[in-house]
């Protein structure tokens, strides 16, 4: 029977590994994991190399960019937000965390980890920075005309809401996320552009 | 020798672990014989950080293998140590040996 190494520790590696894929260093854990190792071996390996001293300096530039475009895109979020909306600046977090509700918490979480990490798979697995740049600019350009688009979506919401159908969970979660995903759109339609600009000309693994 | 011309520690017993291995040297043998004479064990990425420095250096070269199915169709790295490596590594042994010659305390086993 085939042994699988853990799951988590496999995605890890593939993902968390800074620099280039090494192709090579899956395939001989894989190996090495199925001949004789144990789970603990493998978990062992994996961090070994996720937190391998080399690899963290090598990647040193990549983590100061990921900080940069992070705060860069926080802001620049931010004093969108407020061109849209019309109202005065906040502080950097409020308008896409909402607040009082801590369900919203790990989302908010979840998305501004997305931030740094989006630089970081462009930059450090060598994705298309054009590409990527174009996406972005796409996404934004989406984003500023978003009021045209809520109010298209008006009518039906406020329909949903005055007869009572946003008691249902799903509806109510869906509202209350609305700004929050759409903010992510510029940075979904960003990795996409550059990841499929990438596997076409076939060079996602070095 | 330049900066970067040495060899360190580690460096030298991935190179020794290549020069017996010979031409099937790739990850998981290398490890295995440091692993062997050392006793302890050692992480596979850590050889490969190793063997980038070596190769950056000229004292290895690379190749890729074919994928097997056994590892999920990725294909193996084998390392060849280059006629400049093997310079360095008699270079690096001449350094030791003369380093340690009339140490008393390595003769006679007191610290």
């Amino acid at each position: 029977m085939k042994v699988v190494p853990p799951t988590m520790a496999t995605w890890m590696l593939k993902h968390l590994v800074l620099g280039h894929r090494n192709e090579a260093l899956e395939g001989d854990l894989l190996e090495e994991f199925q001949r004789r190792r144990s789970a603990s071996w493998y978990w062992r390996q994996v961090l070994g190399a996720i937190l391998g001293f080399s690899n963290v300096l090598r990647a040193g530039w990549v983590t100061v960019w990921a900080v940069v475009f992070a705060g860069a895109w926080v802001y620049g979020l931010c004093v969108l937000t407020c061109f849209i909306h019309h109202s005065p600046l906040q502080i950097p977090s409020g308008n896409w965390i909402p607040r009082g509700n801590p369900i919203w918490i790990p989302v908010g979480i979840v998305f501004y980890l997305a931030m740094p990490l989006s630089v970081y798979l462009v930059v450090a697995r060598n994705l298309s920075l054009r590409a990527f740049t174009v996406g972005l600019g796409a996404g934004m350009l989406v984003l500023v005309t978003l009021p045209f688009f809520q109010s298209l979506l008006a009518t039906p919401l406020n329909y949903v809401l005055e007869y009572g159908r946003a008691k249902h969970w799903n509806v109510v979660l869906w509202l209350r996320g609305y700004d929050l995903l759409l903010g992510c759109l510029p940075l979904v339609a960003a990795m996409w552009a550059a990841a499929i600009s990438k596997i076409r000309v076939g060079t996602l693994d070095p | 020798m330049g900066k970067r011309e040495y060899l360190g520690e580690f460096e030298l017993t991935v190179m020794l672990a290549l020069l017996r291995l010979g031409e099937d040297a790739y990850g998981v043998p290398i490890a295995r014989a440091i692993e062997a004479s050392s006793g302890r064990e050692v992480g596979i990425a850590s050889v490969y950080a190793a063997l980038e420095r070596l190769e950056r250096k000229g004292f290895v070269i690379s190749w890729r293998g074919e994928p097997t199915p056994e590892r999920g169709g990725r294909a193996k790295r084998f390392f060849h140590v280059t006629a400049l490596g093997l310079r360095q590594v008699r270079k690096t042994r001449k350094t030791l040996v003369r380093l340690w010659r009339g140490l008393p305390q390595l003769d006679g086993g007191h610290a």
